[in-house]
């Protein structure tokens, strides 16, 4: 029914911490604050945003008439990738990246908007939020401007990113148009299950999900991936790495948990479903890690890694969409692997940004040679972060990639597993042809690393939070 | 009472200081010296080896029921739970072999020339530490995670210090161990899942099978993932090209641990593990399993034969003895299986000691190829004296472990299938002839002319050298003509094993 919306605002505490921080970075600008101030400004608006996320007590959910989840650990993890982002920021500041702390105002309100994204419990909202972030994001993979490379990958992050909203849009004018309920419960996710016997619906939401593939770089969708990472800002590259992904999954996740086949006595069509997202699943991973294979670029190299891990994601969300009693597994698993990913990705993206060379578009893996020489942290964060990608224990990666499979045994997704291991075997050649080449003393290694070392100790931090988790999950299960 | 006390300080004590020398190391990079280094790496390695003989002594001296564990402990410092280690009459030999081809591998490395070698300490202590972690815990998790410790710092190690093909070794070498570990993984998931067990400890499993037994299918399922991943990491045939290229390459002390020592994970945790857990298992795959297993002994013993690298050789003979091994699996007798664990104790020390001394070799001659030696038993004696007894003990003479190893799998075969005994006893010949051959390449006759000009200037081993070398040849002859040490246990294990398998 039509009601009137009630509006809980301590709901988005944290979101209207970013927005109104962001706007006012914006207004200091216009009052002559120093770059200085305005940079410590944001990130002091970030760790705030971060107390209010953890500390407000949220009222009841869901809220603004239905059309707002609660708070979900995804707010955190956000967060901790826009702070990680404005950090790696400073190094690309330092080593000569355009400077400006409008920067900051923008990834705010990008992280405010996938917060958003993730929460919304109507299509309508996930998509304003979704169309909000990307705006941001094409803002910020264009920020050197004088780049022709920034300015390739930014463009075609515009072109794709038009795409997807279109089929998104498009997508939602079905939904709506199968009429599940009426006005603002049109597109709430709690009426999608009764939407199951309509072909219209079907169709609609086939759309939004393949919307939310190109979010994910999962294939078919995945060609953006590799020009943008390599062509945007370094930092920007890793929030797109970690946060645009992990928030494509987390809705995905989401809607596949709110289609309840059985309830509706489908079990072909949920069959067909279940298939669907694993073949989806499988392709990403095999083309993730066949893409990497060939790769001597390091950006794009996690481009291609970044691909395939979006595939051991889907994996997860094929298990949920299979069989939703797990989904109470779902968020502890999906958490911890995104977790045991932006701390690799984060580090490793690090070590790229410390070397010269503005936006480090044609960084290759024979630039890091001799590396073990110049840099033992640079060295040793390598190590570490690339065994994690490559699941190798006793890191973090190797038990995601463990409670994953463990999840896909129960949903008995076997042939899912094999493509998993299969593609984590490959994936071995090219993590560790980037490991050899730091201990590679033959020839190469000519690009300088930055004389900037103020951010060693945050590389070095996430390296031993990429050892620390690993331990952690070995307490919290007892294996 | 207080005696078992001290044993699980020590077998603490034995897995936890390389580990700690390694993270040592790591944290206070910057600060140590080549000295320094060698120093904690050889201290460490000592630490171990002492700890690791005297649980031995104690453990054959006073076997438990059924030769069951003994020292179980789990620490828990500050609310982190570390694994449980224990020691059963399986795994002490093992444990033993991995602290002494350690103990050899660190004082080797300490009296070679290396650069960075801090680095290289690191890496040793960290691969040492995980293998003794392997051998010894009880939790099939750690178990796989301990072995995957050595996976990183081999590739690391082959890279800097490697010899010719080192690339492409070591790559192919991660991405063969990583395929091995994956499938291994997915039947260690697989038998996880399937009984139902609380945890990953040998304990809730063998209490969960106890509960509701496998059915046949998944039996051979889970055991079939085991013996491919592990067969992978043990090089079964067609599963070995790695390992020759990989010993060849990488640098002396981590090709001594890598052969020797974990190599035999696999074949270990098929012991420990898929044997009792899944005897049906075993049942379904012992015939394929025997085909394989020949391939290894004959066809890449005939490899073998024709090697003229010395180091080649020596690598493709370690994957010829794993046949042998295999064998004694698949003859599913407590006989064979003991005669495994004997042969993989036996072969571990005697394949470490070859490749100590054929890296000794190559390096003093400057040549790989056999057929370019000769002569060498003038100048060096003593390294010709070693190098035979090594070579008479991976080709089975008696007196030295890998003898009893290999007549009793030999004995059990035969009422597996006399054809595939005789078979396999053909392995035994072909070893004789491509040892003996070597030695008499490299030590007997002239010198030849390549090495003519500096024959005059290569030394035998140094005092220093010659400990190392002792430490193993000391192991294998005492477990030659003690066999009873390792046995003695093993017998009322294995048969504990064999009437649980019957009664089911």
């Amino acid at each position: 029914m039509e009601g009137t919306i009630s509006f809980e605002w301590a709901a988005v505490s944290t979101e209207a911490v970013l927005a109104v921080s962001a706007a006012a970075i914006l207004l200091m600008s216009a009052f002559g604050f120093g770059r200085r101030a305005k940079s410590l400004f944001a990130m002091f608006a970030l760790v705030a945003a971060l107390a209010v996320q953890i500390f407000v007590p949220t009222a009841a959910a869901p809220s603004f008439g239905g059309m707002l989840g609660g708070k979900s650990i995804f707010g955190v993890f956000v967060l901790a990738c826009a702070m990680l982002t404005s950090l790696m920021a400073f190094g690309y500041f330092a080593k000569g990246g355009r400077r400006g702390a409008e920067f900051f105002a923008v990834l705010m309100v990008c992280t405010a908007s996938l917060m958003l994204f993730v929460r919304a419990e109507n299509l309508l909202l996930s998509f304003v939020a979704l169309e909000c972030a990307t705006l941001c994001l094409y803002v910020m993979a264009a920020w050197s401007v004088s780049k022709p490379s920034s300015m390739e990958g930014a463009v075609k992050y515009l072109v794709i990113s038009g795409v997807s909203g279109a089929m998104f849009l498009m997508g939602l004018a079905f939904v709506y148009g199968a009429g599940l309920s009426c006005g603002r419960d049109l597109l709430s996710f709690a009426n999608f299950s009764s939407g199951l016997v309509r072909p219209m619906f079907v169709i609609g939401i086939v759309f939004v999900l393949g919307a939310s593939l190109f979010k994910l770089a999962a294939f078919p969708f995945q060609f953006w991936s590799p020009d943008v990472y390599q062509g945007a800002p370094t930092p920007v590259s890793a929030f797109f790495a970690v946060a645009s992904k992990a928030a494509g999954v987390v809705f995905l996740g989401k809607v596949c948990m709110s289609l309840d086949f059985a309830s509706m006595g489908l079990s072909a069509l949920h069959d067909k479903a279940v298939l669907a997202v694993s073949i989806v699943a499988g392709a990403t991973i095999i083309v993730g890690n066949l893409g990497g294979i060939t790769q001597v670029n390091a950006k794009r190299l996690l481009a291609f890694s970044g691909i395939s891990n979006a595939g051991y994601l889907l994996v997860l969300v094929a298990v949920v969409l299979k069989f939703s009693s797990l989904g109470g597994m779902f968020d502890p698993v999906l958490y911890y692997y995104l977790a045991a990913y932006m701390f690799a990705n984060y580090a490793l993206f690090f070590a790229v940004n410390s070397f010269e060379g503005i936006d480090d578009y044609d960084q290759s893996l024979a630039d890091y040679r001799g590396l073990s020489v110049r840099s033992p942290v640079m060295t040793g964060t390598l190590v570490v972060n690339l065994a994690s990608l490559a699941g190798i224990p006793p890191t973090a990666g190797f038990f995601g990639k463990v409670l994953i499979l463990i999840m896909a045994w129960n949903a008995q997704l076997y042939w899912l597993m094999g493509i998993m291991i299969a593609g984590s075997v490959a994936s071995i050649y090219y993590y560790f042809a980037w490991m050899r080449s730091a201990f590679d003393s033959t020839e190469g290694g000519e690009r300088r690393l930055g004389e900037n070392r103020v951010l060693y100790p945050t590389m070095a931090a996430l390296s031993v939070a990429t050892f620390v988790l690993g331990v952690a999950v070995l307490c919290m299960y007892g294996i | 009472m207080e005696t078992n006390e001290f044993c699980k300080i020590l077998l603490n004590a034995a897995v936890y200081t390389p580990l700690a020398g390694a993270l040592l190391v790591a944290v206070f990079f910057p600060f140590f010296g080549t000295k320094g280094a060698k120093g904690l790496g050889v201290f460490a390695s000592g630490v171990s080896l002492a700890a690791a003989v005297a649980l031995w002594a104690v453990y054959a001296s006073n076997v438990p029921a059924a030769g069951g564990f003994a020292f179980a402990s789990s620490p828990v410092v500050c609310s982190v739970e570390f694994p449980t280690l224990s020691l059963n009459a399986v795994s002490v030999p093992m444990f033993a072999l991995a602290a002494i081809v350690g103990f050899a591998a660190s004082l080797w490395a300490a009296k070679t020339e290396i650069g960075n070698a801090r680095l290289y300490f690191l890496l040793l202590m960290f691969m040492q530490g995980g293998l003794m972690g392997a051998f010894s815990t009880t939790n099939i998790m750690w178990m796989y995670m301990f072995h995957e410790f050595a996976l990183v710092p081999t590739f690391i190690a082959m890279t800097i210090w490697g010899g010719a093909g080192k690339r492409m070794a070591a790559m192919q070498m991660a991405i063969y161990l990583t395929l091995g570990a994956l499938v291994s993984l997915v039947g260690i998931i697989a038998l996880y899942m399937q009984t139902g067990a609380d945890d990953f400890s040998l304990l809730a499993i063998a209490v969960a099978l106890a509960k509701s037994p496998l059915s046949a299918q998944w039996q051979y399922t889970v055991f079939g993932l085991l013996l491919f991943g592990l067969g992978t990491l043990v090089s079964l045939f067609p599963f070995y090209s790695w390992a020759p290229r990989t010993y060849a390459a990488a640098p002396t002390s981590f090709a001594m641990l890598h052969a020797g020592v974990l190599k035999k994970f696999g074949l270990y945790v098929l012991i420990q593990v898929a044997i009792p857990f899944l005897p049906l298992g075993l049942g379904d795959w012992a015939k394929p399993l025997a085909v394989l297993a020949l391939f290894n002994v004959i066809y890449i013993g005939l490899v073998t034969m024709a090697q003229r690298d010395l180091k080649m050789m020596v690598s493709y003979s370690s994957v010829a003895h794993m046949g042998l091994c295999f064998l004694g699996l698949a003859s599913m007798s407590v006989l064979g299986t003991g005669g495994a664990v004997l042969l993989m104790f036996g072969h571990g020390a005697s394949v470490a000691l070859l490749f100590m001394l054929s890296n000794a070799i190559v390096n003093k001659t400057g040549q790989w190829d056999m057929l370019k030696m000769g002569g060498l038993y003038k100048q060096t004696p003593v390294l010709a004296s070693f190098f035979l007894a090594a070579t008479l003990a991976s080709l089975g003479l008696p007196c030295f472990a890998n003898f009893w190893g290999e007549l009793t799998i030999l004995i059990s075969l035969w009422n597996f299938s006399p054809t595939i005994c005789a078979l396999g006893a053909t392995g035994l010949i072909i070893s004789a002839i491509y040892g003996l051959r070597a030695m008499a390449n490299v030590f007997m006759g002239k010198p030849s002319a390549e090495i003519a000009q500096k024959f005059g200037s290569i030394a035998d081993l140094t005092l220093c050298e010659k400990i190392p070398a002792i430490v193993l040849l000391a192991a294998l002859v005492f477990a030659g003509f003690c066999p009873k040490s390792i046995t003695g246990a093993l017998d009322a294990n294995l048969s504990a094993v064999a009437t649980l398998t019957q009664s089911k």
